[in-house]
Order: C-alpha cells, then structure tokens, then sequence
C-alpha cells in the first residue's frame, strides 16, 4: 500500500502526529508536565519596567515573513509573546511599537496589542499607530526599524518570530542605541546572531516553548509537549542509526529502502 | 474546513502511497490558480481602500497617490514595455536589496553589534570570525592553518547544529499541522 522506500519515514510521520495529538489531548484535561521557566520569558517584565523608569518605547517586531508555511508555528509564538508584551505595556504605561512588511499580520497585531493594553488596565493608550505596516519589502522593513531606533531610540528592542537579516540591522541598531535586547527565532542562520547581540535569547524551538507558556493556551503548551516526545524518539534513532552505521551494520539502509 | 481537511489528507495519503498521483498533482496546481485568484483579490481590495482614503481624505492619504502611481508605473512597464520593467529590477530593486544584505553590512552589524560575555559567544565570534576569513584571499594568507579550521567548524559543528535546528523546524510544522487538521488552530490563522 505504501510506497517502496517511504514506509519508515511514513511510520516516524505518523508517529509524530500522534504524539502531538497526545499531548495535546493530554493538556486540555490538565494533565500537560511543567514547562522549563525561561529566563528570556522571565526579563520581559524586567525589559518592559526599565523602559517605564526611562520613560521610553518598547520595540517589537516578528520578522520578514507571515503566518505562512514552515513560518507559521514561529509567527503564532511570536504573536503570543507581542500579547503578552502589550499587557506589561498596559501595566507599566509605555508606548509599544509594532512594525512589520506582511500586510496580514497588521490587523492581528492591532487586535492583540488592544487587547494587551486593555488586560494592562490602560485601555486608553492605545492607538492604531502601534502597529504599522511599513511596506512589502524586507529592505523597507529595515530601513523603516532603523529609522525608528535611531529617531526614538527605545531603550527595549525585542524580535522574536520566523526572522531573516533584518534580525542582524535589529539587533546592531539596538545596540547602537544601549536598547536592552530580547531576541529569538528557531531559524537556522540567526542562532549565532541572536546569542551574540541580544542581552535574552530564546535558542531554537524554545520559542514554541515560550509562546505556549505566556499564551497559557493548553493546545499551545500541549504540541510543544508532544513535540519534545517525538524528538526524544527521533535523537533515540539518530543513535541507533550512527552506531549502526559505524558498525557497517546495513540497519540504516533497510529501514530508508523499505 | 472540511474541504481543507480533506485536501490535506489526500495530498498525504496519495505522497505515501502513489495512489491517484496525477489527480495530487492536479490539485496542487488548483492550488496555484487559486493563489492567482487571491492575488487578483489583492488587488481590487487595495485598489478599493486607497480610493475610499483618497475620497474622504483621510490621514496619510498622500501615500494613497504614491501606491497608485508606483502600482500603475510597475502594471504598464510591465505590459507594455519589458525591458524598462527589467531595468527597474536589476538597476533598482535589486542593487537596493543587495545595499541591505551585503557581506559588508551583515559581517558589520554582527560585529558592531555583538557583545562576547560568555564562553559560547567567544566561540562563535571565533567561528564567525574563522568562516570570514575562509571567505577571501587574505584569509590563507594570514595563516594557512585557517583554512584546516574554518573548514572543519563548517563541516562538523555547523552541520550538526543545521540538522537540529531543521528537525525542530520540521516537528514544528507538524504541531501546527495537528492543530490545523483537528481544527483547533483559529487564533491568527482564521476558521479556514
């Protein structure tokens, strides 16, 4: 029924989608395990308090990219975390700004910033100005954050979500400006960036891990559940594999052939 | 959301098991004229709500102006006259991107930027560093020995960490892969 030479990749598949389902299954009964406490998670009250002492803004962005293919599950983490940021806003009374180049994430950040400030207790400090959308293109979402650093110079820049080389101009721009840094993104050429420029960082997938955590969303906290269970299966068979390999036993190919 | 569901089932059914490949392929292209389609949608929308700013001048309607002339100027070059529509790109567009990206800027920023306060950012400013001067002449030059070590951060470490991180990435998608298919993903992503 299975086509030669898929059906061990057809079983891991299947595999990780029932344990995904599991967990989350598992974390709407309230059975969901204890997420690590992080420390990037923790600053954000911290990041948020100094920008209220200093009486400046709070930058905030999620990148070039959408809610679209493999850079969704980053954004809705990333978006999680901009709601959460706007209710410390709301607390503090500071002024958010949001910027982004993909023109659907403009209403959703207008709604979760809105409602962040209203769960802050500072309904009236919101305006449709904290969120903007600054072009199509990733140069003029560059050029438009730049621009905003050095012109207001907030003292807090976070960047979290599916972020490419605007991250690198961010965080640089950030540190021209002695802004305090919170970045994040499980995309691959950015780790390096991330863990040199920013004073907080979410390495990897601990931005799922974060997004779950401040949105308190069971469905959220129960996939990143079922994610780290499918990840211990597959490091269990990455090891199984290399030994094998290095033992020139032929375990690797019969399973990739079969 | 049926419809979406049953979509997705198939499309992953018929990748495993081969079964109704053409009709898979077939669907997929569906998909592409509906993008097509949406993009049509775009823009009447946009086109609809800079014509509403303009006519009740509301705040920033002078961008409206701009949008018009850039979308109108892009359209007409476009169709009518090719060539101008490639100069356009390759004399503006892309020297204007490229500007941004650069070797220069990122290598740049990266080192403006960064702050080495604990042992794993030393090493990766030495990687970062070493992979720099792989990447041109002088590199060799200074020290033949950076050749040996630049290529064997690139190889082992950078290729163990690529592989991580595309597992991640890759589970990732599965999670909202689960949550869409079971319906339970409506937040930002709507009720498709």
């Amino acid at each position: 029924m299975i086509v030669a030479g898929r059906r061990f990749e057809f079983i891991v598949f299947m595999l990780t989608l029932v344990l995904i389902y599991v967990g989350i299954w598992l974390a709407r009964r309230g059975k969901s395990l204890n997420i690590k406490r992080l420390a990037c998670i923790d600053a954000l009250e911290e990041a948020v308090g100094r920008a209220s002492e200093m009486g400046t803004p709070v930058w905030y962005g999620t990148g070039n990219a959408g809610l679209e293919g493999q850079y969704a599950t980053m954004n809705i983490a990333a978006l999680a975390i901009l709601g959460r940021v706007a209710e410390l806003c709301g607390k503090y009374g500071v002024y958010l700004q949001y910027m982004c180049n993909i023109p659907h994430m403009l209403p959703i950040s207008r709604d979760l910033i809105k409602e962040g400030y209203q769960k802050g207790g500072r309904p009236e400090m919101f305006s449709e100005d904290m969120s903007r959308y600054v072009g199509g293109d990733q140069s003029s979402l560059v050029a438009a954050t730049q621009g905003y650093i050095i012109e207001e110079k907030p003292s807090v820049v976070m960047i979290f979500g599916a972020t490419m080389y605007e991250m690198l101009n961010t965080l640089a721009f950030g540190s021209r400006v002695g802004a305090m840094m919170l970045a994040g993104t499980p995309r691959l050429y950015y780790q390096s960036a991330t863990l040199l420029a920013a004073d907080y960082q979410l390495i990897g997938e601990e931005l799922y891990a974060a997004g779950a955590m401040v949105s308190g969303d069971p469905i959220q906290v129960g996939a990143v559940q079922g994610e780290d269970w499918s990840k211990l299966i597959i490091l269990f068979l990455l090891i199984i594999f290399a030994v094998a390999v290095n033992l020139g036993n032929p375990l690797y190919n019969l399973l990739t052939s079969w | 959301m049926s419809l979406y569901i049953i979509v997705m089932v198939f499309l992953i059914f018929s990748a495993y098991t081969g079964v109704a490949s053409n009709f898979a392929a077939d669907v997929r292209s569906w998909g592409i004229a509906i993008a097509t389609f949406a993009a049509l949608i775009g823009v009447i929308n946009i086109s609809y709500l800079h014509i509403l700013k303009l006519y009740h001048r509301r705040k920033g309607w002078q961008y409206s102006i701009v949008m018009f002339t850039c979308f109108i100027v892009y359209f007409v070059v476009a169709y009518v006259y090719q060539p101008g529509y490639n100069w356009i790109i390759s004399n503006l567009s892309i020297p204007l991107g490229a500007a941004f990206l650069s070797g220069f800027n990122t290598l740049g920023v990266i080192f403006r930027g960064s702050r080495a306060r604990s042992i794993w950012s030393v090493l990766i400013l030495f990687s970062v560093i070493m992979t720099a001067l792989l990447s041109v002449s002088i590199g060799p030059v200074i020290w033949p020995g950076i050749v040996d070590i630049a290529r064997w951060i690139n190889d082992y470490p950078t290729t163990g960490v690529f592989r991580a991180v595309t597992i991640g990435i890759g589970i990732g998608l599965l999670m909202l892969v689960v949550r869409a298919i079971l319906g339970m993903e409506k937040s930002y992503l709507g009720e498709l």
